[in-house]
């Protein structure tokens, strides 16, 4: 369904065809939280993935001192907003080595970026928009990078302020290659806060060209540079078509219902609430193995990783925690073989439960 | 995916002899343990790839 928005703005009167019904950045508002919406704090010692809020990857690469701590931090000093992820630096890292790098980013399927019609003489031009606030002013890069073409585009540095502003960041159409019409990478937006001279010693490359490392982020400063520093991010947003700041179109919201369920293609954490919660049913093939069922809803993007933390027990019976292994595993469901000696009564159906302290249970199939 | 310290095939859970769909990791410094699939649109996998193509790093065959 195609929704049209007309309005005025100061500079002339826009009309929105916007190509879907849906915000193409899935939490850009950075509501949902499924893998920890507390403070996750010593990050940046690895490639450090997701973390907090859902979608918001956190890539780091090279070897860097800097530290940070990764939030999904409640506002109440922008309107429109509740929460944003906030990136907090403990340990500075003032010698910068040239590997290093560190982006967030938000990575798209190729199979949802028709629209751009990317490759062709009718090709789209991009723009991306969020908020950032920070501790000062910082110039940082954003940039787009083509996955199926090995290409890219930087745009503009952008600055930010101690004050949320609004960042508007024009990406031209690209006429050269498409886009992969299936489930994996295609597009790569980052956001990148810090980086050596493998990407910052050439020209910023603003517009779509081969990718070229050193031509991601030249002229950046580091969120490194200092432990007073952080920046807060919220309203990502990608548009087909060219905006500026006053043109853009309004953030898309979505139900948090809605937002969620889109989340859950790339991550299903079933997180404890409470002792004893269900978690799965079986059934038991033998005294010391359950084999239980554990749906994948809704389809994942991709065949997840299965990670379980925290101890798991048989519901009505000895409070042993049970050892784990995933038996075979689709987008639709994982089979768990739950095993302990003498826990089960053989040929009997199974309930397993949360124990009593911290436990989730995550399917991932993030890009 | 943060650095892998060791990952290893886990035994089809019907036919032993068939090729191994899920492999465990565990990260440095870290207990927890990952079920990858053996499925190249799985970014953890490429991760246990790139990782076992390094010298001195191996999939451990099943148990």
């Amino acid at each position: 369904m195609a929704l049209i928005l007309h309005g005025t703005v100061s500079d002339n009167t826009a009309v929105l065809d916007r190509p879907s019904s849906k915000p193409i950045i899935i939490n850009g508002n950075m509501a949902v939280a499924q893998r920890d919406g507390a403070a996750v704090a010593a990050l940046g010692d690895g490639d450090e993935g997701y973390v907090t809020v859902d979608r918001i990857r956190h890539t780091i690469a090279g070897t860097t001192a800097g530290r940070f701590t990764s939030t999904q931090e409640f506002v109440n000093d922008i309107p429109g907003f509740n929460e944003s992820l906030n990136i907090n630096v403990t340990t500075a890292d003032t010698s910068i080595a040239a590997a290093e790098y560190f982006a967030l980013e938000y990575r798209i399927e190729g199979q949802d970026l028709a629209h751009f019609a990317k490759g062709e003489s009718t090709a789209k031009p991009f723009t991306f928009a969020f908020y950032a606030k920070a501790n000062a002013g910082f110039d940082f890069a954003v940039g787009f990078r083509d996955l199926d073409n090995a290409r890219h585009c930087s745009g503009a540095l952008f600055t930010t302020t101690t004050g949320w502003t609004r960042h508007v960041i024009q990406i031209p159409a690209d006429t050269t290659g498409n886009f992969t019409n299936d489930a994996n990478e295609s597009l790569r937006i980052s956001i990148i806060l810090h980086a050596g001279s493998n990407f910052t010693g050439g020209t910023l490359a603003t517009a779509w060209a081969g990718y070229n490392a050193a031509n991601e982020a030249p002229g950046i400063d580091s969120i490194f540079s200092s432990t007073d520093n952080f920046i807060s991010i919220t309203g990502l947003q990608l548009e087909v078509g060219d905006y500026d700041i006053n043109s853009i179109p309004p953030f898309q919201y979505e139900s948090f219902g809605d937002n969620l369920i889109r989340c859950q293609r790339y991550c299903r954490q079933h997180t404890k609430s409470g002792n004893f919660q269900g978690v799965m049913m079986g059934f038991a093939s033998a005294t010391n193995n359950c084999r239980a069922l554990m749906y994948h809803k809704p389809q994942m993007r991709g065949v997840p990783t299965v990670t379980k933390s925290g101890d798991f027990i048989r519901s009505h019976g000895t409070a042993t925690a049970l050892s784990f292994g995933v038996a075979t595993n689709s987008l639709d469901t994982a089979t768990i073989d739950w095993g302990g000696t003498d826990l089960f009564a053989a040929e009997q159906g199974v309930l397993i439960t949360f124990k009593e302290n911290d436990a989730f249970i995550r399917a991932d199939a993030e890009l | 995916m943060k650095t892998i310290n060791t990952a290893q095939y886990v035994a089809p859970p019907i036919d032993a002899s068939a090729d191994p769909t899920i492999i465990k990791v565990t990260l440095v410094g870290s207990s927890m343990e990952h079920f990858v699939p053996v499925d190249t649109s799985n970014t953890d996998y490429l991760a246990v790839l790139e990782w076992a193509a390094i010298d001195g790093n191996t999939i451990a065959e099943a148990d």
